[in-house]
């Protein structure tokens, strides 16, 4: 039972992660790009690491993924945000699509 | 007593992570983790920070956990609100400026890394308390409008942390 409801819930982040991925081959313009990447690894990576940490069940190992889970989420804005302002100030164009 | 409370705080996390990180809860890494969590704190205050973590960044274990759940459920909610714009292939990014009351540098710390958090918005930059955030799909411009349409809630529960 726990192994189908952990399956069912990677399979949904890795759903997110295509989602993104086409979202990143779709759009053109730089800043869209990544606004939708940023789908990939917050949506889609949580709900793949909840997934595995149901399917584990609760030990060590589960904590482990947990702690890096947390370590992701406080790391992953500062580089979204870093390579954003870099390109806003090197003088990328904002673009409609 | 609120200070006491909050140094536990912080050796109970570390103590947790000590224990983690060794795989067993025997007697000996059950003794050495509240020694190392002290010690390392005691470290870190004296010549990384220079001050002492109460008055820099001052949270409650509670208050954290509910601002955990509350920035998921944000998370999936404007990570579904952008599945239209990646089917359609619509975008109009533009970068709106927002206001914010709050005024302690760790509040708008974690203020900017939420929206950077949540798809669809990414903070370029924070002037005193002005935010840039660029907007995959700007309902408004509107400094006032603008601002209750990215935070939300967000800073709500932002004030009650001090």
């Amino acid at each position: 039972m726990r192994e189908l409801i952990s399956n069912i819930i990677i399979f949904i982040g890795i759903s997110f992660i295509a989602l993104g991925i086409i979202g990143i081959y779709r759009f053109t313009n730089f800043y869209s790009r990544a606004l939708v990447a940023s789908k990939v690894d917050t949506v889609g990576y949580i709900t793949i690491v909840i997934g595995v940490m149901i399917r584990h069940g609760f030990s060590y190992f589960t904590m482990k993924v947990f702690f890096i889970l947390l370590i992701t989420l406080i790391i992953n804005p500062l580089i979204t945000h870093s390579i954003v302002r870099s390109a806003f100030i090197s003088g990328y164009k904002l673009r409609k699509e | 007593m609120k200070k006491q409370f909050y140094y536990f705080q912080l050796v109970l996390i570390f103590t947790i992570f000590w224990i983690v990180l060794f795989e067993r809860a025997t007697p000996f890494v059950l003794l050495t983790a509240p020694l190392i969590s002290v010690f390392s704190i005691k470290i870190s205050e004296k010549f990384l920070l220079k001050d002492s973590y109460y008055d820099l960044y001052y949270f409650n274990i509670f208050w954290l956990i509910k601002y955990s759940f509350f920035l998921l459920l944000e998370i999936y909610k404007s990570g579904l609100s952008i599945i239209p714009h990646i089917i359609s292939g619509h975008s109009n990014p533009d970068i709106v400026e927002i206001y914010t009351d709050l005024d302690s540098n760790l509040q708008l710390a974690l203020l900017a890394n939420s929206i950077t958090l949540t798809p669809g918005t990414i903070t370029m930059d924070i002037e005193g308390q002005r935010l840039k955030v660029l907007w995959m799909d700007p309902k408004t411009k509107n400094i006032t409008m603008a601002g209750i349409l990215i935070k939300g809630k967000l800073e709500k529960l932002l004030k009650e942390v001090l």
